[in-house]
C-alpha cells in the first residue's frame, strides 16, 4: 500500500506542471549527421532553464508556455539559434554547424564545468589527441588520459593509467558502452583504441553518478564514431609502424549510415624478407627461422533511424596481438621443428535501441558481447633416423584464459520538470571467467603412446547485476544537487555477494562563473584483477570475488571548485580523499608463474594473494582552454597513495607503485593557419616505487657458515651467506620521469581532400628514463680488498624518436 | 660536415638506453644485524654484525667485537653480555621457562633491541625404527670340499621407517622441528698428517614426514636439516610422525660400532617459525623477476636479524643393523 501512495505523490508531484510544455529533440553535427553528446541547450531568455544532451545527443527542456529563444552550442560549432512561441511540446533536430573559425563560441554557465553538478569529470576533445605528438606517430587516447590531473601513468610508454591512488583493473573502459577487459597492444604500449574511430572521451574520476559502476576508481566511457549519414568521407594513414583507414557513409542518407575503421602494424612484413634471406642460405642441415609481431584493430558500426521515436546500433570491435616464431633444422629425411605462437585480443558488440516514449522520457536498450582471450601454444616435433629406425615424437602445449561477458542493460532518461532529471535503469551481466586452463598433446609414433590432457583451473560463472536510480535536481538557481542509489550483487555457484552504494553530487553556484561542488560515492567491484608486472602482461587474469576473496570496495569525498575565466579558458580545483578495502596483492615471493612458495600442493590462485586496503588523498589543478587557435590545459595533482596488507612487509604500511607524489602534465596545440597546427606535451612525474634491497645483512642461520668461512684475518668469504634487506615493499624511488614531445602538422587542400604530414618527436631532449633498476652479477668468493660491486642498473626503453606519418582525409 | 651531423643523429638515436645508478647509502644508516637463539640447554649468546650496501660483495660483513650489550630478564636489568669471538656476546645464565628476555645495544643512538622467550618443552614418546628386510636362501657350494649348503641372503626394502609420537598443547599455535642425524665414530689424521685420532663424525640423515613432500624444510646447520610442523590440522591432539627415510642411510652404518641415529625435537617460537618460513621463501625466490620481493623475518627493534626461544628434545637410537 504504501508504494501506491508513493507513486501517486511522484504523480501529483510532477503533474503540477501542466502548464509548461516541452522542448526535445536531437543535436547533429550537421555536416555527418551523428549526435553531439554534451551539447548545452538552454533558453537564453531564460538561463534557469537549460540542459545538456546525453550520449546519444538527445535533450529535453521543459519550459513555461511563452517565446523562447532556444540555444545549442558545443565547443567547434556555430551556436544555434531559434526564437519561437512554443504551443505545444515540439520536437527539435538541431544540427550544428562545424565552425571554420572557432572561438566564436558564445560560453555560458550552462553545461560547463560551472554549471554541470558531476565533478571530477574531463571530456577530451578527439580533435585535440588527434593533433598531439606521439609515440611512433600513433594516436593513442589513454597516453592522452595519462596526462590530465588525477590520472597516473605506469612505467615508461607503456598506456596503463592509475587513476587518484587506484590499480588499473579499477578503471570502467567502456567502448560503446561495453567493458573493454585488455586495452593493450604491443605488451601496453599502445591502447586498442583506434583514434579514427572515435568520437567522444569522457573520464569520471570521482563523484560517480548511479549510472555507473563495477569498478573503483574510474569510468572511462569512449564512444565511437556514429557515420556519416550525408555523404561518404574517409581517411587514410601512414605512419612508421602502422597504417590506418577509416571509411564511413550513408547507406541510405539521413537514415542509415555506417562506419569502418582499421589499423594494423607491419614490422612483421617489413621484417620477413630479411628473416627468409638468412634462412635460405641455411637451408640443407641449418636452421630456418620465422617469426615476427603484429597487431590490428577493426571497429565497424552502423545505425538506422526508424523514425524519429526509434534508432538502433550495432557495433562492433576486434583487436588482436599475435607473437610467432618458426624454427626448423632439416638433415636429409631427419627434421626438427618448434613452434611458439602468443595472441590475444578483444572481441566486443554492442546492439542498442533508442526509444523515445514521449518528450520527457528517453530509453536506450543495450545487449553486449564482450570477450578476451590469451592463448599461447608451444609445439615441437622431430624425426629422427638411427640405423634404420625412425623415431617421430610430437608434443603440443596449449594455454589459454580469458574472461567472456554477455549482458543486457535498459536504461532510462527521463526529465519530467526543468528541475529534475532522473535517470534509471536495470542491468545484468553473465561473466564467465577462464582462469587458465592448459592441454597437452604429446603423441610418438614410435611407440604409439598417446597423451591428451586438460588441466588447470576450471572456469566460473556468474551473474553481475545491478539496478540504479539518480535524480539530478535544482533548488533555486544557485543549487544543484545529484543524488543516486546503485544496488549491486554477484551471484556465484556457491555465494552471493551484494551492496548498495550511495551517490551524491553537489553544486553550488557562486555566480555565472564561479561554482563550489562536493560529492561522495561509494563503489563495488566484484571483479579481481591478477597482476604483479609492471607492463600490460596478456596473462593477468580477471577473476571474480569468491568465498576467500570477497569484492573491493571504495568510498571517495570531493571538493572542488570551478571556474569560467576569459576566452574560454576553464579552470578547476579539486581536493579528494579515497579509501579501498578488500585489495589484493601477490604474497611476497608469488607470481603468476610461481606455485604457491609455502605450500607447493596448492596452486590455486587463492592461495597466492593476499586481501588489503589502500587509501589516497590529494588536490587537482586543471586549466583547460578548448576553443580557439590556441588550446590544450596545464595539469597539476599532488597525491598520496598506500597500501596495507597483512603480512606483506609485515604488515607495515607502504607507498603504492604509482605513487607519484607529483604529476604535471601540460598539452599545447597551436593552429598557426589552417595549413599549420603544432603540438607539444610535457609531462612531470615523481619517480614511481619500486622494491629495492639497499642493504644485506647476516641472518641467524648463517652466522656460522660465514665465521667458518673467513681466514685468520676474517676477511675471506666462500659463497653468499647475507639475505637482501628491503625493509618496506616500494622503498626505492626511482628517478623523476620527464618527457617533451614535439609535433606539428602539414595540412593541404587537394582535389582528393585533405591531406596531412604530421612530424613528431617523441622524448625531444633524449631524457633516458628509467623502465626499471636492477642489480646485476651475483657474488662469488673474492677478496675484501678487491673493489668489486655489484652494479645498479638503469633500464630505459625510449630514446629520442622522430616519427612521421602521412595521412589523407577524403570528402 | 654531412657526416659529422649524421653520426651526431645516428649516435642520439642508437645511444644507450642503460645507466649504472649508484645507491649512496650513508655508512651512518647501516643496520645492526643481532641474532640469536634461546634454548634452555645453553648460556644465552647473541651475535651483532653491521650491514653492508647491498651493492657490496660478503666479504664486507664485519662482526661487531665492542658492542655494548645488555640483558634484561622480566623487564629487569641483569648484567652486561661479555664479549666473546666473531661478534658473539654471552651471558652467565641459561634462560629458563615462562621468564622474558631482553637484549639491546647501541647504534649511532638509536636502541636496537628486542625480546624472547622460551617456550615449554614437549616430550617426544616411542622413538623407534623399522626396517624391513626380505630373505632367500640360497645353496653355495665350498669349493676346497666340493660341500653344499644353504645361507640366508637378506635384502634391504628400499624404504625404512622411524615412528613417533607427541601431544600438541590445545587452543595455540604450536610450531615444531624434526630432524635427524648420525654420529658415528671415525678416525682423523693429525695436523701432523701421520697419527690417527679418534673422534666422531656427525652426518645429516635424510628423511620425509609422512611420506610427504609438503612439510617446509629448513637447515638449522651443517647437520641439522628436517622439517617444521605446525599444529594447524591436529590442534591438542596427540601426533603420531612417521619419518620414511631410504634404507641405504641405515645400511651404509653397518661397519661402525656404536653409531647412533639421533632425533631432535625443536620447539620453536612463533617468530622462529616466521623467519622459518620466510627464509625459505626468499630462497625459493631467487631471482625470479615475476615474484615480488620477500622480506626475511626480523623481530629486532631499529635493526635486523632474530632473538627467539626454541626449546629442544632429544632422542637417540644405537643403529644395530645385526640382521640375525
Amino acid at each position: 500500500m504504501k508504494q501506491i501512495y508513493t507513486l501517486l505523490l511522484v504523480f501529483l508531484y510532477f503533474s503540477g506542471f501542466s502548464q509548461n510544455i516541452t522542448i526535445s529533440g536531437y543535436v547533429e553535427n550537421s555536416e555527418t549527421g551523428e549526435p553531439i553528446i554534451n551539447a548545452i541547450v538552454y533558453d537564453s531568455l531564460n538561463l534557469s532553464y537549460g540542459t545538456v544532451t546525453n550520449s546519444y545527443g538527445f535533450f529535453s527542456l521543459t519550459l513555461p508556455r511563452q517565446t523562447v529563444k532556444i540555444m545549442a552550442n558545443y565547443s567547434g560549432f556555430s551556436p544555434y539559434k531559434l526564437n519561437f512561441l512554443p504551443t505545444k511540446d515540439t520536437l527539435l533536430k538541431i544540427e550544428l554547424i562545424p565552425d571554420i573559425q572557432i572561438g566564436q563560441v558564445v560560453v555560458t554557465a550552462n553545461g560547463t564545468k560551472v554549471e554541470n553538478t558531476q565533478m571530477s569529470q574531463i571530456d577530451v576533445p578527439v580533435a585535440t589527441v588527434k593533433k598531439m605528438p606521439v609515440l611512433f606517430g600513433e594516436v593513442d587516447v589513454l597516453k592522452t588520459i595519462q596526462l590530465l590531473p588525477g590520472v597516473q601513468s605506469g612505467t615508461e610508454g607503456t598506456s596503463g593509467i592509475y587513476v587518484r591512488g587506484g590499480g588499473p583493473d579499477q578503471n570502467l573502459i567502456l567502448l560503446d558502452g561495453v567493458p573493454v577487459y585488455n586495452v593493450n597492444h604491443l605488451f601496453g604500449f599502445f591502447s586498442v583504441f583506434n583514434g579514427y574511430a572515435i568520437n567522444d572521451i569522457s573520464l569520471i574520476k570521482g563523484g560517480f553518478p548511479a549510472r555507473y559502476g563495477g569498478r573503483l576508481s574510474s569510468v572511462l566511457d569512449i564512444r565511437m564514431k556514429e557515420g556519416n549519414m550525408k555523404k561518404f568521407s574517409g581517411e587514410v594513414s601512414i605512419g612508421a609502424i602502422a597504417s590506418k583507414s577509416t571509411i564511413e557513409g550513408p547507406i541510405q542518407k539521413d537514415k542509415t549510415s555506417f562506419i569502418i575503421s582499421g589499423r594494423r602494424t607491419y614490422l612483421d612484413i617489413i621484417t620477413a624478407p630479411f628473416m627468409k634471406i638468412a634462412s635460405t642460405a641455411a637451408t640443407i642441415g641449418g636452421t630456418t627461422f620465422s617469426g615476427g609481431y603484429f597487431f590490428y584493430d577493426l571497429n565497424a558500426k552502423i545505425n538506422h533511424k526508424f523514425s524519429e521515436n526509434d534508432r538502433v546500433y550495432l557495433s562492433f570491435y576486434l583487436g588482436k596481438d599475435k607473437a610467432y616464431t618458426n624454427v626448423s633444422n632439416l638433415w636429409d629425411n631427419d627434421y626438427s621443428k618448434s613452434k611458439f605462437d602468443l595472441h590475444w585480443g578483444n572481441i566486443t558488440t554492442a546492439f542498442r535501441w533508442n526509444h523515445l516514449f514521449g518528450p520527457k522520457l528517453f530509453a536506450n536498450t543495450t545487449i553486449t558481447y564482450s570477450n578476451y582471450l590469451f592463448s599461447t601454444t608451444a609445439e615441437n616435433e622431430y624425426r629422427f633416423t638411427w640405423l634404420g629406425n625412425a623415431t617421430k615424437e610430437l608434443w603440443r602445449v596449449n594455454y589459454i584464459s580469458g574472461i567472456e561477458d554477455i549482458a543486457g542493460k535498459i536504461d532510462f532518461d527521463y526529465m519530467p520538470t526543468n528541475t529534475h532529471r532522473i535517470k534509471f535503469g536495470l542491468t545484468a551481466i553473465l561473466h564467465n571467467f577462464k582462469p587458465g586452463v592448459s592441454v597437452l598433446n604429446y603423441d610418438s609414433y614410435e611407440t604409439g603412446v598417446r597423451i591428451d590432457s586438460t588441466y588447470g583451473n576450471e572456469n566460473i560463472q556468474g551473474i553481475e547485476y545491478g539496478g540504479y536510480v539518480e535524480d539530478e535536481f535544482r533548488i533555486g538557481r544557485f543549487l544543484k544537487i545529484n543524488a543516486g542509489l546503485r544496488t549491486t550483487g554477484l551471484q556465484l555457484t556457491d555465494t552471493m555477494f551484494y551492496s548498495i552504494e550511495p551517490r551524491i553530487s553537489v553544486r553550488a553556484l557562486v555566480n555565472d562563473n564561479f561554482s563550489i561542488k562536493a560529492s561522495y560515492a561509494q563503489m563495488t567491484q566484484y571483479l579481481h584483477f591478477l597482476t604483479n608486472s609492471t607492463i600490460g602482461l596478456p596473462t593477468d587474469l580477471w577473476l571474480p570475488a569468491t568465498k576467500a576473496i570477497p569484492p573491493e570496495h571504495s568510498w571517495q569525498a570531493a571538493l572542488g571548485t570551478a571556474f569560467n575565466l576569459n576566452k574560454g579558458w576553464e579552470l578547476s580545483i579539486e581536493v579528494f580523499y579515497k579509501e579501498m578495502k578488500g585489495l589484493i596483492e601477490y604474497k611476497e615471493g608469488e607470481s603468476f608463474f610461481t606455485s604457491s612458495a609455502t605450500d607447493s600442493s596448492n596452486t590455486s590462485w587463492e592461495n597466492k594473494v593476499e586481501i588489503g586496503k589502500g587509501w589516497s588523498y590529494g588536490g587537482e589543478i586543471f586549466l583547460q582552454k578548448k576553443i580557439g587557435k590556441f588550446s590544450g590545459w596545464i595539469g597539476y595533482t599532488l597525491s598520496y597513495s598506500n597500501r596495507q596488507f597483512p603480512t606483506i612487509a609485515f604488515g607495515k604500511i607502504f607507498p603504492y607503485r604509482y605513487d607519484r607524489r607529483h604529476d604535471i602534465g601540460i598539452v599545447l596545440i597551436y593552429k598557426l593557419s589552417d595549413k599549420i597546427d603544432f603540438g607539444a606535451t610535457w609531462v612531470y612525474g615523481t619517480g614511481i616505487a619500486v622494491t629495492l634491497a639497499q642493504q644485506r645483512f647476516l641472518p641467524i642461520n648463517m652466522v656460522e657458515a660465514r665465521i667458518n668461512s673467513m681466514d685468520d684475518n676474517h676477511y675471506y668469504s666462500y659463497g653468499t651467506t647475507t639475505v637482501e634487506y628491503y625493509g618496506n615493499r616500494n622503498n626505492f624511488r626511482l628517478p623523476a620521469y620527464h618527457r617533451l614531445d614535439l609535433g606539428v602538422n602539414f595540412n593541404k587542400k587537394n582535389k582528393l581532400g585533405i591531406r596531412t604530414w604530421s612530424i613528431s618527436v617523441y622524448n625531444a631532449y633524449n631524457r633516458m628514463n628509467a623502465f626499471y633498476v636492477d642489480f646485476n652479477g651475483n657474488f662469488l668468493g673474492i677478496d675484501a680488498n678487491t673493489t668489486y660491486k655489484r652494479e645498479l642498473f638503469k633500464y630505459s626503453l625510449f630514446p629520442l624518436i622522430p616519427s612521421v606519418s602521412y595521412s589523407l582525409k577524403f570528402k | 660536415m654531412k657526416k659529422i651531423t649524421l653520426f651526431i643523429i645516428i649516435a642520439t638515436l642508437f645511444s644507450s638506453c642503460v645507466q649504472i645508478l649508484d645507491i649512496n647509502l650513508p655508512a651512518e644508516d647501516r643496520l645492526i644485524s643481532l641474532n640469536g637463539i634461546l634454548n634452555p640447554d645453553s648460556l644465552i649468546k647473541i651475535n651483532l654484525s653491521r650491514s653492508i650496501n647491498s651493492q657490496d660483495g660478503d666479504a664486507y660483513v664485519k662482526f661487531i667485537e665492542n658492542g655494548d650489550v645488555s640483558l634484561y630478564v622480566d623487564g629487569e636489568f641483569y648484567e652486561k653480555m661479555q664479549h666473546d669471538t666473531f661478534g658473539y656476546y654471552k651471558a652467565s645464565i641459561m634462560p629458563e621457562i615462562g621468564k622474558i628476555y631482553r637484549v639491546e645495544t647501541d647504534n649511532g643512538g638509536k636502541i636496537v633491541s628486542s625480546q624472547a622467550s622460551v617456550p615449554p618443552k614437549v616430550n617426544l614418546n616411542d622413538f623407534k625404527i623399522e626396517i624391513n628386510y626380505d630373505s632367500t636362501i640360497e645353496t653355495w657350494t665350498n669349493y676346497e670340499t666340493g660341500e653344499e649348503y644353504d645361507t640366508v641372503i637378506y635384502t634391504l626394502d628400499e624404504t625404512g621407517h622411524a615412528y613417533t609420537s607427541f601431544n600438541d598443547a590445545a587452543d595455540q599455535k604450536n610450531y615444531y622441528f624434526i630432524a635427524m642425524y648420525v654420529k658415528k665414530p671415525d678416525l682423523f689424521w693429525d695436523d701432523y698428517g701421520n697419527v690417527y685420532i679418534r673422534g666422531y663424525l656427525y652426518e645429516p640423515f635424510y628423511f620425509n614426514v609422512n611420506g610427504d613432500q609438503n612439510y617446509m624444510s629448513y637447515q638449522m646447520d651443517n647437520t641439522i636439516q628436517g622439517y617444521v610442523i605446525d599444529d594447524q590440522l591436529f590442534d591438542g591432539q596427540q601426533k603420531i610422525l612417521k619419518l620414511d627415510f631410504d634404507s641405504w642411510q641405515l645400511d651404509q652404518y653397518t661397519g661402525y660400532i656404536d653409531a647412533v641415529l639421533y632425533l631432535k625435537f625443536y620447539i620453536l617460537s612463533e617468530d622462529m617459525y616466521k623467519f622459518i618460513e620466510s627464509y625459505n621463501r626468499y630462497q625459493d625466490v631467487g631471482s625470479n623477476p615475476f615474484a615480488e620481493p620477500v622480506n626475511v623475518f626480523s623481530n629486532i627493534t631499529n635493526g635486523v636479524g632474530l632473538f627467539a626461544g626454541i626449546n629442544v628434545f632429544t632422542d637417540s637410537l644405537v643403529i644395530n643393523m645385526s640382521r640375525k
